[in-house]
């Protein structure tokens, strides 16, 4: 017989670092889910991107099992890492706090493409690049299409 | 320890939602859980700072309306529902790892009650019960044993019941902490229960460690053990993938260890190592 989906829960959480505390735990345990099994799981599958935050999706089965997947971290994330800042600008309309190429811009639009609901590299990029615009990151160079 | 959830209505949702969980992260918030209407965001109550909050908040107001509701949330065991109803796990035929609420049918070697309180370590994960298999196959008989990453205890209970002259049990969590004590009480053997992490061990010396963590501490805190450990004394390693195993085994291999024994289930693993 078919397990069946009892829940869909969206998560973002750090690399190695799942713990039964909120929103893991209420999330799961609700679900009468055993939240230490997928925190050991989680944190096994991430250790090489401790620390990081990380997109994960779990599906929970009425038989109380569960799966999930992780996704790689959200576009703003990698933005700040491309820009290799620490954090957004205090006043991102106005000032700019860092740049990023339309280079890296395409690798994190391909990278997130499905998340973003692009049917196009071309629209994922825009949208890349209006995040990075809004976190007042100046996107350099001549737009390539 | 009590967290504070951040919720957030955002308009529109994206970009604001991304850029602000990147926000957060900085802010030392650990995790979020994304909502039709936005996220929240979950920060240890210590850690929080609504002044910083408010001041990040103000800075993004032009991309949107944010709206915010800062809540406590009472520590407690999450994990209550499933701790509720678990199911026995038999290791072997020679060891049961069972609840308080558990009748069982025939006499076992060792008979383990695990109540476990929101603590890692029941059996059910492939991990523990490779752990436990590696210690039923390791003469423990008047050694000196240390738990390293306890959860629960089981494997320190298992090694009391095996006969072992002193065992050391030591998590870094609370939960873990409290909870090995309840459970040695449940199973009346002596263990020496402590909060910490490897900073703790220097100048100890044990025939056996035993450490169910993850790879990174692992490889972290091999030297540690390895200076822990006295001549012929035995190492088991679990908390980590096949996959992971060459790492680990090339670490081991550096510190001399010599390699006694692998198990792996479900694509985990486990390894024996001796001084």
């Amino acid at each position: 017989m078919a397990r069946e989906v009892s829940g869909l829960i969206k998560l973002q959480i750090r690399g190695g670092a799942a713990n039964p505390s909120p929103p893991v735990g209420p999330a799961l345990g609700a679900k009468g889910v055993n939240i230490m099994d997928f925190c050991k799981q989680f944190n096994a599958r991430t250790q090489d991107q401790a620390g990081k935050v990380l997109p994960v999706v779990i599906t929970v089965y009425s038989d109380k099992s569960f799966d999930f997947i992780i996704k790689t971290p959200p576009a703003a994330v990698q933005l700040k890492e491309a820009a290799k800042l620490k954090s957004g600008s205090a006043e991102s309309n106005r000032v700019k706090v860092g740049n990023v190429t339309w280079d890296q811009v395409r690798e994190i639009a391909e990278d997130k493409m499905s998340d973003l609901n692009c049917f196009t590299v071309e629209s994922a990029m825009m949208m890349v690049a209006g995040t990075a615009r809004s976190m007042g990151l100046n996107v350099k160079g001549k737009k390539p299409f | 320890m009590n967290y504070i959830k951040v919720d957030l209505n955002l308009k529109p949702v994206e970009p604001l939602r991304d850029i602000l969980i990147s926000e957060f992260a900085e802010l030392d918030f650990e995790s979020f859980e994304n909502t039709e209407s936005g996220f929240e965001g979950y920060i240890q109550k210590d850690r929080f700072d609504k002044n910083e909050l408010k001041s990040l908040l103000e800075s993004y107001a032009a991309l949107g309306d944010i709206v915010h509701e800062v809540s406590e949330i009472e520590d407690q065991n999450w994990n209550a529902v499933w701790e509720s109803e678990y199911e026995i796990v038999d290791v072997e035929g020679k060891c049961l790892v069972r609840a308080p609420f558990h009748q069982i049918e025939k006499p076992y070697d060792y008979d383990i009650i695990i109540q476990p309180k929101m603590s890692f370590g029941t059996g059910h994960h492939e991990t523990t019960f490779m752990m436990v298999s590696h210690s039923l196959e390791t003469e423990l008989v008047d050694k000196d044993v240390l738990d390293m990453g306890s959860g629960t205890g089981v494997l320190a209970i298992l090694a009391a019941k095996m006969g072992a002259r002193t065992v050391d049990a030591i998590d870094i969590e609370d939960w873990a902490f409290e909870n090995t004590i309840e459970n040695k009480t449940l199973n009346d053997v002596e263990i020496n229960v402590e909060k910490g992490d490897a900073s703790i061990l220097k100048g100890r010396s044990y025939d056996v460690i035993l450490a169910n963590i993850n790879k990174n501490v692992l490889l972290q805190d091999l030297p540690t053990y390895v200076q822990c450990l006295k001549s012929d004394g035995v190492l088991i390693l679990s908390g980590f993938f096949e996959t992971d195993v060459t790492d680990l085994e090339r670490a081991a291999n550096e510190l001399h260890l010599k390699l006694q024994g692998t198990k792996s289930r479900n694509g985990w693993a486990a390894l024996k190592f001796k001084k």
